[in-house]
């Protein structure tokens, strides 16, 4: 199998549809028969969530006073330890209960993780998720790092390990600042690293297309960032509230709802999407 | 009596008649900020970026010869006319340090110069110090370097293409400055086994690469220079080595010395440790003669064991041949014959024993003591006259085989013709004159 893509969902505005991108991202393409791992990098750990793997950090564990037991280990002990033994980084995924849909869930400990590596000076930060994430990449096909809205070191670390970052967007001047510097972001890595870092796209998540200001916003992102602003919106859907409220799975108990479908032509849209995939999901649209 | 809110007027100030325009113009502004960050995430990604780097965060390649010759001339050089090319770095991603690929002697005439001017207290009109402010001063932010794409253990590569390109930067770095007879060994060393590793996946001997000869091309030498350097790696010994690295042996006799069997290796260095060039040669001399002699005699006992074996063979047949005829009539003469025979085979049971002698002696010359003794050239000597002692004995022993050989031609053709005990008596008779004559 080759190596799995990976890809970010990262905007610093916070509460504009990262997380349930990448539930729905993840639970699609995992539906698609591709096995897809998910990475909670957000210490409110809302996919966690999501995803049925809410761990409650007592408040000693968060201040540190209580070593964390083993078998709780997550995203906040990849980080701290610096997991670069693949057994190691096995045993922090969780599976969930979607068939080839993993989780590295997070927890509210993970907030000291900033702190953490800012006050260890020794050895270099930056590779600490891509050295973990090369220990499993070859049993993914797709990894979807969902961020923390934040303009820190993490965001530097998800973006050293990824192929792609994907950014969505609301109809909010606010969200296009997030956008401005979430691009400026990318760009620094990938210069500071020369890496191959991609944008695989903006988008608009909750749109109301029918309004003028949706319409306005539109034009302004397709002048601005045509290059990147992908015009595929994810449409305000009551359904995205049932899921979020009920914690289930998006498939099939929403397959027919707007938001699936509008996630289903933004995949399409993808360049990291490989041709199986989108052959497959070409067929279920029709 | 319930509370009214009090009537609330909003006035725009005079100063603010103009925001609506500034704030457009902010945003257009904004506006091309954002499509120009955009534009530049489709730059195509160069394989160098040339970038200033902190001192602090650059540092030497361990693997690189420690060369300080002529930074004094390059630090004038960079004073009076610049830095003229950027330094070339590699990444190092778990450090966070910028390793040197390229420009050693220049970081160093760098530092030397910074390390002088940076806090210049003298003369403000100084020439040098003027130079630094022109040309040097700039660089106390940091290093011009050309930055190379990280390889490291994040494996972003095939193997293959990172051992290509570990064999690309060994062929640049010899290049840039011709390498010292020990770092050619090095490369060559390194060289060969990268080529190997690259042959490992490929099946068919088409495929396959002429490591002698790519390595001869990349490093500029012959092939069978090549094999000199890869001896010298594998086979000299470490004090020799160590000579050779200080540069107190040249590649040929390193080479040579790689040749020779360890404990004469160990005598030469225990000679040129000893400063002793000539006892050195002496020894690498004698050595050779002892090989000489030693081969030659260990050929020629070959060849004599070589013919008493077949000597022994031929008189095992002659004996059975002579059981088949003994009986009591003709008993006299073949107890003669027998007794001959016996004369014969104790004859050889010496000349085996004497070239079980010959053998303890070569093997005494073998394990010859440091250096050529009396005692040692009576020895040689001695393997001379045991050789000719085997010759002489060769040359016996053939007369012996050829009568042998005769009498038993006829014998043996007289004998089919013999019907009658009487005729075989008569015959053994005739036979027995002529072989006692």
């Amino acid at each position: 199998m080759s190596k799995g893509k990976v890809i970010s969902t990262a905007n610093n505005k916070g509460g504009i549809g990262k997380t349930i991108t990448s539930a729905a991202l993840g639970e699609l393409l995992a539906y698609l028969n591709n096995d897809v791992l998910l990475i909670d990098g957000d210490p409110q750990s809302n996919l966690s969530l999501q995803m049925g793997f809410e761990v409650e950090d007592s408040e000693d564990i968060v201040k540190g006073y209580v070593t964390v037991p083993e078998d709780l280990y997550n995203i906040s002990e990849l980080y701290r330890y610096r997991f670069r033994e693949k057994e190691k980084v096995q045993a922090i995924i969780k599976p969930t209960r979607v068939p080839g849909l993993d989780i590295i869930p997070s927890s509210k400990r993970h907030k000291n993780t900033l702190t953490h590596l800012l006050m260890d000076s020794t050895g270099n930060p930056y590779p600490i998720l891509k050295r973990a994430l090369a220990t499993i990449r070859d049993d993914y096909d797709y990894i979807i790092i969902d961020t923390a809205p934040a303009d820190d070191l993490l965001i530097a670390i998800n973006f050293y390990a990824s192929d792609f970052v994907l950014i969505p967007l609301r109809v909010e001047e606010s969200s296009k600042k997030g956008l401005r510097e979430t691009v400026q972001n990318v760009l620094t890595i990938k210069q500071e690293f020369d890496l191959d870092l991609q944008i695989a796209g903006a988008f608009i998540t909750a749109a109301e297309p029918y309004t003028v200001a949706y319409r306005e916003m539109r034009q302004e992102y397709i002048d601005e960032v045509g290059g990147i602003f992908k015009d595929c919106p994810v449409r305000k859907d009551t359904n995205v509230s049932n899921l979020q409220r009920k914690l289930q799975p998006m498939l099939p108990t929403y397959a027919n709802s707007n938001f699936v479908y509008d996630y289903c032509n933004l995949l399409l849209q993808m360049d990291f999407l490989d041709p199986k995939s989108k052959a497959a999901l070409e067929e279920i649209l029709k | 009596m319930g509370r009214t809110n009090p009537k609330l007027t909003f006035k725009r100030r005079e100063d603010d008649a103009t925001n609506g325009e500034t704030a457009s113009k902010e945003s257009k502004e904004k506006k091309s900020d954002l499509a120009g960050l955009v534009s530049q995430l489709d730059q195509p990604k160069n394989s160098m970026s040339v970038k200033l780097i902190p001192r602090s965060k650059i540092v030497y390649d361990p693997d690189n010869r420690k060369n300080t010759e002529e930074v004094e001339s390059l630090q004038t050089s960079i004073l009076v006319a610049g830095l003229g090319n950027d330094l070339i770095v590699k990444y190092l991603t778990e450090s966070d340090r910028y390793m040197l690929i390229a420009g050693e002697r220049r970081t160093k005439a760098l530092d030397n110069l910074i390390a002088e001017y940076s806090n210049w207290e003298g003369d403000p009109t100084d020439p040098g110090y003027k130079n630094y402010l022109r040309n040097v001063k700039q660089f106390e932010a940091g290093y011009p370097c050309k930055v190379k794409r990280p390889e490291d253990d994040l494996d972003d590569y095939p193997d293959e293409e990172k051992i290509r390109q570990r064999i690309l930067h060994i062929v640049t770095n010899t290049e840039v400055e011709p390498p010292l007879p020990a770092d050619k060994v090095r490369y060559a060393s390194e060289l060969v086994e990268l080529y190997k590793q690259l042959n490992i996946g490929k099946k068919s001997n088409k495929d396959k690469i002429n490591v002698n000869k790519e390595v001869a091309k990349d490093l500029k030498i012959t092939p069978k220079q090549v094999e000199n350097y890869n001896v010298i790696n594998v086979k000299l010994l470490p004090g020799l080595r160590e000579l050779f690295d200080k540069g107190d042996l040249s590649i040929k006799e390193a080479a040579g010395y790689a040749r020779l069997p360890e404990d004469v290796q160990d005598d030469i260095y225990q000679a040129l440790a000893a400063r002793d060039r000539k006892r050195a040669e002496e020894e690498l001399q004698l050595h050779k003669q002892l090989e000489q002699s030693r081969k030659e005699l260990s050929r020629s006992k070959e060849e004599a064991q070589d013919s008493v074996q077949s000597l022994s063979k031929e008189i095992e047949s002659l004996r059975a041949k002579i059981a088949m005829v003994d009986n009591d009539k003709t008993g006299k003469e073949i107890e003669a014959l027998k007794g001959q025979l016996a004369q014969k085979i104790v004859a050889l049971d010496n000349k085996e024993k004497e070239i079980d002698t010959l053998e303890e002696e070569l093997s005494a010359v073998q394990n010859r003591p440091s250096f050529l003794t009396p005692a040692m050239k009576e020895a040689l000597s001695a393997e001379g006259k045991a050789i000719r002692g085997i010759e002489e004995l060769q040359r016996a022993l053939m007369n012996v085989l050829q009568v042998m050989k005769e009498y038993d031609a006829k014998y043996l053709s007289e004998i089919e013709q013999l019907k009658t005990p009487a005729e075989l008596e008569e015959a053994i008779q005739k036979i027995l004159q002529k072989y006692l004559k």
